[in-house]
């Protein structure tokens, strides 16, 4: 029989434990703030400053014209070069220099002949990303460069972008790394905090206690559940702050959402702490079921350039989910009727957690 | 310090990691496990986004339009019905970007008037947003000089080359990368349990009460972690090899080096937060989510650590993991040795040592902390 006075009591238990822990606490609500600011900050996939190492066998206006197109925006940075092609083609293999330009001598002859220069331009791609990324600024610097001497281009794209028109990259990482250092950090704490009372011990007592396992492990939840969310409205505060992310959705609805989301990343720790048996175990299960998870939500690496089965495969991550709802939501401002099919997958991925784990809480001491 | 007691320090940490026997099967399966989800999974190049086309034209020039799209490997073109607006189309999600071409462009365009083609872009993610505005200016300007009345020739031909990974082969950009991760995620949590367990269990006091000093138990115990940990990258750079076929592309003697201090490094960490922290549950807290979110998000395995505010390239200096990183890319893609590296296996001994001091600081004077 469920019953709220002894919920009450044990929840209790839990806030005393957690509360008289200075160093959990501190180690709970201190690292998910910092984190989404520093990596908020930090994480720039935007490459600029490539260093470019040129040689110019043609020394003339038009050649040094294209050399200062290259190099305005300071996308590109001169550095070395100034020698032979050979040099450069060294400097890119040894990778002291991420790009090489060469423009051969016959470039301005064939530009007044009436035909295009060609010019050779070289990556180095050990980084294939930063590579394609390089190599796609390139063309766009090259498309302006001819599109200047043109009368006016036959066809011209008018682009706008929506939702984040300053292309700020930390609107973009914020709501992932939210998702993802409350998903670490949830499922670390509620799997090592439930697994030492089997440590300790003290698991055969609440278990002998008359109070059922949803009790028990509703009250395991609430301790946790209030930390996670001060430390997620703290860091959209901060990231507010820092980065002026927008909050255009619903306050409500978001608040909603996440209470969801944290209590699934809480049990699925607790449901990882019925399969371990000790502190070193857990840790081990609950890393290796969090990066995963993180890396394949959608918050670093794209999902579209996975390859198919694995896209498939991360329709069941939780995170993947939540990412897609606090961007909408935070960037884009859309209600229920948009995001519904995320929300239904995340309180079904919920329910399911917590109703495996209340099953296997009790079969534990078998 | 003294050798034997050193040695059984360490053979008494291997005992007590051997016996328990699911800590074993995880401490092995799990690195694999990651190396083959990552290997697979993660692929950073952009291909793919679906771009919805509202096109009002239908003429031959938008189907060119469309194809040359199409033909492209980072967007794939999805047909629009004409009455939604734009921006209820992206609110959906289902698409990134929306390109109305307008009707009558073809004439137009056969005409010698300019003809714009509009796209709204969802910049949440700005790498795509970007990369669509590439793509969409590449395929007007190609598209645009074959039906276009007087079109200007180009008058610059850039020809591209992305050297040493031909063929664009990703996986030889993320497996080495996914090395340096995991070797740095392991190690540090294995060791942190070791040392904190000792303090939680209160077996500790007996090696207060023994003749070991400060020196040899930090010692002994980083020997024990090490041996695991370079167990554990035995296995997964020959796993590396048999899947993906990364092999060294020069000189190995660097990595060779390198690794060993990496996992010294990693495990001096993980002893050092064990040293610093009582329970299990803080040393934990410390060792896997900062550790291993600080070695995966700023040591450049996903985004270059140069296109970092200054600020972070400094802290990032003291990230192993970042060092590592360049280490195992020169060893298995660039080939190009001690001249491109050697200022890294510098790096990695010297966090070694002052992790070493900073984790025997705290034990020094082998008494339970107050």
């Amino acid at each position: 029989m469920f019953s709220w006075r002894r919920l009450l009591v044990l929840l209790r238990k839990e806030f005393v434990q957690i509360l008289g822990n200075r160093q959990v606490l501190y180690i709970l609500l201190f690292p998910p703030i910092v984190q989404v600011t520093i990596l908020g900050y930090a994480m720039n996939p935007l490459v600029k400053h490539l260093t470019i190492a040129v040689v110019d066998e043609s020394k003339t206006p038009a050649s040094r014209q294209l050399i200062d197109a290259f190099t305005a925006n300071r996308v590109f940075v001169p550095q070395g070069g100034g020698g032979e092609a050979a040099s450069v083609y060294g400097a890119v293999q040894r990778g002291t220099v991420d790009a090489g330009l060469v423009i051969p001598a016959g470039y301005a002859q064939n530009l007044a002949r009436g035909e295009p220069g060609d010019v050779q331009l070289v990556f180095d791609g050990v980084n294939t990303f930063t590579a394609n990324l390089g190599a796609g600024y390139a063309s766009l610097i090259v498309a302006d460069y001819n599109a200047q001497g043109a009368p006016s281009p036959p066809l011209s794209p008018q682009i706008t972008f929506a939702y984040n028109p300053g292309l700020i990259t930390a609107w973009f990482f914020v709501p992932g790394l939210l998702g993802a250092i409350l998903l670490i950090t949830g499922l670390l704490a509620s799997a090592s905090e439930s697994v030492r009372e089997k440590d300790e011990g003290t698991l055969e007592q609440l278990l002998m206690t008359p109070a059922s396992s949803l009790e028990v492990l509703l009250a395991k939840i609430g301790p946790l559940f209030v930390l996670f969310l001060a430390a997620l409205f703290a860091s959209l505060a901060a990231s507010r702050l820092l980065f002026a992310l927008p909050f255009r959705g619903n306050v409500l609805l978001f608040t909603g959402i996440s209470s969801i989301y944290i209590v699934a990343a809480i049990s699925i720790g607790i449901l990882i702490s019925t399969f371990a048996a000790t502190q070193q175990q857990v840790v081990l299960i609950s890393i290796f079921t969090a990066l995963p998870l993180m890396m394949l939500s959608g918050a670093f690496a794209p999902i579209e350039s996975m390859p198919p089965f694995w896209q498939t495969l991360s329709l069941v991550n939780p995170l993947r989910h939540y990412i897609t709802i606090v961007r909408d939501i935070l960037l884009k401002g859309v209600g229920l009727d948009v995001i519904w099919p995320d929300v239904l997958a995340l309180v079904a991925f919920a329910v399911l957690a917590i109703s495996i784990s209340a099953t296997r809480y009790r079969s534990q001491l078998r | 310090m003294n050798l034997r007691r050193v040695w059984v320090q360490c053979m008494k940490e291997l005992v007590e990691f051997r016996r328990d026997r699911l800590t074993v099967g995880l401490a092995f399966g799990l690195p694999v496990g990651m190396l083959l989800i990552f290997g697979f999974a993660i692929r950073l190049q952009i291909t793919n986004i679906p771009v919805g086309v509202q096109d009002f034209d239908r003429s031959p020039f938008s189907r060119d339009f469309i194809s040359r799209i199409n033909a492209s490997q980072e967007l794939v073109a999805v047909s629009e019905p004409l009455d939604r607006s734009p921006t209820a189309l992206l609110d959906e999600g289902n698409v990134s970007a929306t390109i109305v071409i307008p009707p009558g462009t073809q004439q137009a365009l056969e005409a010698g008037r300019p003809a714009p083609v509009q796209s709204l872009v969802d910049a949440t993610d700005v790498v795509n947003a970007l990369t669509i505005k590439q793509i969409l200016t590449a395929t007007c300007v190609f598209v645009g000089a074959t039906y276009a009345s007087a079109a200007a020739a180009p008058m610059v031909a850039v020809h591209e080359r992305i050297w040493f990974n031909p063929g664009d082969n990703e996986a030889l950009f993320i497996v080495p990368g996914v090395y340096a991760v995991i070797l740095a995620m392991y190690p540090t949590i294995l060791a942190a349990i070791a040392m904190v367990r000792d303090k939680e269990r209160g077996t500790i006091v007996q090696a207060y009460a023994s003749r070991l000093r400060a020196s040899e138990l930090i010692a002994g115990k980083c020997l024990a972690l090490e041996c695991i940990g370079l167990v554990e990258a035995l296995a997964i750079m020959a796993i590396g090899f048999a899947v993906w076929g990364v092999r060294f592309a020069g000189d190995p003697l660097p990595l060779l080096i390198a690794t060993p201090l990496l996992i010294c490094c990693q495990v001096l960490l993980g002893l050092l937060i064990g040293a610093r922290t009582n329970t299990v549950t803080s040393a934990i807290q410390a060792s896997g989510s900062l550790n291993s979110l600080l070695s995966v998000l700023l040591s450049g395995f996903l985004y270059p650590v140069f296109a970092m505010p200054a600020f972070f390239q400094w802290l990032s200096f003291v990230i192993p993991t970042r060092h590592f990183i360049n280490v195992t890319r020169d060893a298995f893609v660039r080939g190009s040795g001690w001249p491109g590296v050697w200022t890294e296996v510098l790096a990695l001994a010297c966090i070694a040592a002052v992790l070493a001091v900073g984790a025997w600081l705290p034990m020094r004077r082998m008494q339970m902390a107050d």
